[in-house]
């Protein structure tokens, strides 16, 4: 094993990394302004995915283009989602909201089964091949593209948590709701529109894995449960923590699945072992304040 | 509501004689459908027993795949007597259960949730790829039970089921029921009160696991095949809380009622959505939620109480604040 295998694995696992974090760090929006977790949020990734196979094939629509449209379209359904169903339970038990988005997530995704047919599919514009050489390492284009367009909205993100009204309103409503409605912000509202810019973010974490990896109907859970444990990792509630755990994720299972023995099929583990194992070690995650 | 011993003895009896009698009613095509809804109504009563005590778990797959898997390694490994494999099973499936008990034992809610789903998942991995134990994705054959009888197959299950109850009824009728509950409405507080809130939860992990083993061990041999698809499936931890909350949530009789109800319309829509069957099962999830969130059993309760309790206000001329207390509790 020389410097340019571990390079290029090291390459690898932060490209697909940049994958996770459009995903994760939607998820750690909802959980922190929320406190809920959204069983369905992976079946959005599939969604925008399937949304940008759609546009591609049918429109012939570059999924580059087509991501802001992707977004808008899966920022609306995340928000009507919201409104008919989580807004009803908002106050009870957490079983309600377990078992109300783990059943949204059972209708999107056997839904899309019956619209869009088992069958695997990807969606090939003209860079989907396309790859770099940066310093004898070879970086594909459209990986090196979702990593770009992860740090971008990220960076959005923050900067509209930070520096605008609707992102004080998030962080207020997140500290404490009650004393958010006191001070005039409309709860709904704010919940209304975390639920919107998660699945935004989705949707444009859809598109990516359309091009980067293959679309099936069955995808969701999988980022759902990956998400949960960049988000665990990061520390629940953390933005730059789930962008930062979603690139150690990429690296672990890169590394887990070049260096172990059959590790491919140990990489698919990975994610459920780090979870199990931080929630055991440091329930706050690496840059959670409190547990 | 509160019934005593005697009619929770006679409930459990009535149980055992219907569905011995049903065999005299049935065809051989219903009994089958039976004795699948039927293990994975004792599935349900052992989530549901865990819930009690106010934990979420979304992966009972875990100890049904154990169990499962103990009863399949034993006769095909060891050579044991395929009888033997389903009290292992629930000995297997309490031992993973105490360790992963041990893990997640300071998470409620979410994370106890999100742990339990990745312990599963984490398990469907494991049991893949050790494949030269395990027999790998390529799965394992398992013995028959009753020589493969179904009618035999069939009583055993009615068998789980009254075993299942029983074990749930116990609990509720001694001071552990008391102690469930007072953990499930405030770990500190139920503290406070002198329970000993890690036995008592570890407990009810380790019972819920063993009966949902010997469940996973029975439907293995029932199958004669398993692979880790089949009895790792998150289906499995799905069902196990989707059959609850259709019958109704922290009742004892919900689970079975769930799996009876839903258990011959999934064959017939597995039969014509195939795979995309949990279609339904996710609108059942977001209906019963929103609409139904006390189940059958829950809702009709509730009913005859408000009816109950409307009769004994028109015989009594002045109710008291006690009675109106009562009927409050019944509306919120």
């Amino acid at each position: 094993m020389d410097v340019g295998n571990l390079a290029q694995i090291g390459v690898n696992g932060l490209l697909s990394g940049g994958v996770y974090a459009l995903v994760a760090v939607g998820l750690t929006l909802v959980f922190g302004v929320m406190r809920v977790i959204n069983f369905a949020h992976g079946d959005f990734v599939m969604l925008g995915g399937y949304a940008a196979f759609g546009a591609f094939t049918l429109l012939g629509l570059d999924p580059m283009l087509a991501l802001p449209l992707i977004m808008a379209v899966l920022g609306l359904a995340g928000w009507v989602f919201y409104r008919t169903t989580l807004a009803h339970t908002h106050g009870t038990e957490h079983l309600n909201q377990i078992l109300l988005t783990l059943g949204v997530a059972l209708l999107l995704q056997n839904g899309a089964l019956l619209l869009f047919s088992p069958d695997y599919r990807t969606v090939a514009p003209t860079w989907a091949d396309a790859t770099v050489r940066l310093a004898g390492v070879a970086v594909p284009v459209p990986r090196l593209g979702g990593l770009v367009v992860a740090l971008l909205l990220t960076v959005l993100l923050l900067v509209v948590l930070r520096g605008t009204d609707l992102g004080r309103s998030l962080r207020a409503v997140a500290q404490d709701p009650v004393a958010a409605q006191l001070q005039g912000i409309n709860v709904h509202r704010a919940y209304g529109w975390a639920f919107a810019i998660s699945t935004a973010l989705a949707g444009a974490a859809g598109v990516i894995t359309s091009v980067v990896l293959y679309l099936h109907p069955g995808v969701g859970l999988s980022y759902t449960v990956s998400a949960f444990a960049i988000v665990v990792l990061g520390g629940l509630g953390s933005t730059t923590g789930a962008f930062i755990g979603a690139l150690l994720l990429g690296l672990t299972e890169a590394s887990t699945a070049a260096l172990v023995p059959s590790g491919s099929g140990w990489a698919e583990g990975v994610a459920f072992a780090l979870l199990i194992g931080m929630l055991m070690v440091r329930p706050q995650g690496l840059f959670g304040r409190h547990a | 509501m509160r019934v005593s011993w005697r009619w929770q003895l006679l409930g459990l009896l009535a149980v055992a004689v219907v569905g011995f009698g049903l065999l005299f009613v049935a065809s051989l095509y219903v009994v089958h459908l039976l004795v699948s809804a039927l293990t994975f109504a004792v599935v349900a009563i052992s989530w549901n027993l865990l819930l009690s005590t106010g934990q979420i778990s979304l992966g009972h797959a875990a100890f049904f795949g154990v169990g499962a898997y103990t009863a399949g390694l034993g006769y095909e490994r060891l050579g044991l007597p395929p009888w033997l494999g389903l009290p292992l099973a629930a000995v297997a499936a309490a031992a993973v259960a105490l360790v992963l008990g041990l893990i997640v034992m300071r998470m409620r809610g979410i994370y106890l949730a999100i742990a339990t789903l990745a312990f599963a998942e984490g398990l469907r991995v494991v049991f893949t790829m050790l494949s030269g134990l395990t027999g790998g994705a390529a799965g394992l054959t398992m013995p028959a039970l009753f020589g493969g009888d179904e009618v035999a197959n069939y009583l055993f299950a009615v068998g789980l089921v009254v075993l299942a109850l029983g074990a749930h009824l116990v609990v509720v009728n001694t001071r552990r029921g008391f102690a469930f509950n007072a953990i499930r409405q405030g770990e500190t507080a139920a503290r406070a009160l002198g329970v000993n809130v890690f036995t008592e939860k570890l407990y009810a992990f380790a019972i819920s696991a063993a009966l949902t083993g010997v469940a996973g061990a029975f439907y293995g041999c029932y199958l004669s095949f398993i692979d880790p698809e089949i009895v790792f499936a998150l289906s499995v931890s799905v069902e196990a809380q989707v059959l609850p909350l259709v019958g109704g949530l922290y009742t004892v009789t919900g689970p079975l009622v769930g799996a009876l109800t839903l258990g011959f319309g999934t064959e017939l829509l597995r039969e014509t959505l195939g795979q995309a069957h949990l279609l339904v099962y996710g609108l059942l999830l977001v209906v019963f939620v929103l609409w139904l969130p006390r189940g059958i059993v829950g809702s009709v309760a509730a009913a005859w109480h408000r009816r109950h309790a409307h009769h004994e206000i028109q015989h009594e001329e002045q109710p008291t604040n006690a009675d109106s207390g009562e009927r409050e509790k019944v509306r919120s």
